[in-house]
């Protein structure tokens, strides 16, 4: 029994081609592929930015002296005439690596933070709106150099954006405390951020577990669990930590913006936990139970109790249109070598309810299609569910390869 | 056995409208994205500078102060 839910088109076969007539199918999705490669090459040779000269800019008035030749990060740089020191380091966010510039002056108890500047990000729009609003940035004025620059410590995160807090975090942490030892002389008495996850962490394990265990079992518990985890989606995996899977996180393992399972467990558990359903179950438990936005639009569902079928045409052609959405998606994606800047769906939105522009449209829009179509998103335009069917698809296709293999050699 | 449900011509209207307005939505999406593709330029990425009090500007504008 098939457990893809009719997210997209049942079947996802391709039409038969007649051999006689031109490939044009295959042309044009070879053409897709050739640009889609060539966007992705040239976005990381484009998109290379001139940190130093953009540092430079950034603070007018000082003249900046390159203390080592690192071509890579971390750079630190002296500023001339003053005790000030400049350095320049990496931390991974959700998105991608994010860049910060901080300037750090000696001070009677050490060291103090004078300014932060952030270089470049990869995050959503909406995580970073997020951390603004929740007046995060402010915490770093002023700081020693010597404190331990740890979220949930001495750093206050921001619900819904916690990830993005915490790339921040580490690449201000990782910058101030090379300053403070290679550069103010100071002795390491700050902590080391270690591996230790917490109750965030043992949440979302919680829920996947519950959810394979309500794939598994068909009796009473099994239908209380998937209660569970549609609350739990909706409350934790939405609106606390708004981790939701979307397709820039798809375009950035595709980048290698892969994060340390030491600084992002979440991210980890998340993807492990997925791609561990589909592997073991052989189902999509994030689309049937984890996605905080399937259960949202499952509500308005419930309270409209409108169920209008899609247009039969309209549905047969969604798994090309979906594909097709993604094309361009992911072709912005790679040109801009930023995850965030094509990812066209409304789940980031939806839960902490800052967006930019359009998206601010894109989700009403959504709410009221599955007002009146049952997961009316998740059917036609969500790219998410489209390829994590498609692994389902690819796992069913290897196992009967395999049966048929053995069947022959037996 | 199931008995095949007849759809109303205004339920396909109303899907089809859905579908479509959604469909526009998503490519000026993408068109806004494009603009802010060739906005960002290699060198022009976000700065915040976050100095002690003093306010806080928007991290998306693209040249430094």
């Amino acid at each position: 029994m098939t457990d893809l839910i009719n997210i997209n088109p049942p079947s996802g076969e391709l039409p038969v081609e007649d051999s006689k007539d031109f490939p044009w199918r295959r042309v044009i999705e070879g053409i897709a592929w050739v640009l889609l490669v060539g966007a992705f090459i040239v976005g990381q040779i484009a998109s290379k930015p001139d940190y130093d000269n953009m540092l430079r800019q950034a603070m007018p008035g000082k003249v900046l002296i390159l203390s080592d030749t690192n071509d890579s990060l971390p750079v630190v740089y002296r500023v001339e005439g003053s005790e000030d020191v400049v350095i320049m380091a990496e931390g991974e966010a959700y998105g991608g690596p994010l860049v910060v510039g901080v300037r750090a002056r000696r001070s009677e108890d050490g060291g103090r933070l004078a300014e932060v500047l952030m270089l470049s990000h990869k995050e959503t729009p909406a995580f970073m709106q997020r951390l603004l609003r929740g007046h995060f940035f402010r915490q770093f004025g002023g700081k020693n150099v010597s404190d331990d620059f740890i979220v949930d410590e001495d750093i206050d995160s921001v619900s819904g954006a916690t990830v993005s807090a915490k790339g921040f975090t580490t690449a201000v942490r990782n910058a101030v405390h090379l300053g403070a030892v290679n550069h103010l002389g100071l002795d390491r008495t700050w902590q080391q951020p270690s591996w230790s996850p917490g109750v965030n962490e043992g949440v979302l394990l919680v829920l996947f577990i519950l959810a394979f265990t309500a794939g598994y079992r068909k009796d009473k518990f099994a239908k209380i669990a998937k209660y569970i985890v549609m609350i739990g989606a909706l409350v934790f995996i939405g609106f606390y930590a708004n981790i939701s899977l979307s397709l820039s996180n798809i375009a950035g393992i595709f980048m290698g913006y892969i994060p340390s399972p030491v600084e992002h467990p979440m991210w980890w558990i998340m993807i492990l936990g997925v791609l561990g359903s589909i592997a073991f179950l052989g189902r999509n438990i994030y689309c049937q139970q984890l996605c905080p936005f399937m259960v949202v639009q499952d509500l308005a569902q419930k309270i409209s109790g409108v169920k209008l079928r899609i247009d039969s045409r309209f549905q047969k052609k969604a798994r090309t249109l979906i594909f097709s959405l993604s094309w361009v998606a992911l072709m912005l994606i790679f040109l801009s070598a930023h995850p965030a800047m094509g990812s066209y769906e409304p789940f980031a939105m939806m839960f902490s309810l800052e967006g930019l522009g359009i998206q601010w449209y894109i989700l009403p829009a959504a709410l009221l299609g599955s007002f009146f179509v049952p997961r009316f998103w998740c059917r036609l335009f969500c790219p998410v569910g489209l390829y994590l069917n498609e692994v389902v698809r690819l796992r069913r296709r290897v196992r009967m390869w395999f049966a048929k293999n053995n069947s022959g050699g037996g | 056995m199931a008995r095949k449900r007849k759809d109303k011509p205004w339920h396909l209207k109303i899907t089809w409208t859905l579908s479509i307005v959604m469909l526009l939505l998503i490519f000026g999406f993408f068109f806004q994205s494009f603009q802010e593709v060739r906005k960002i330029a290699p060198v022009q990425v976000a700065v915040e500078r976050v100095s002690g009090s003093t306010a806080q500007t928007n991290p998306y504008k693209t040249d430094p102060d």
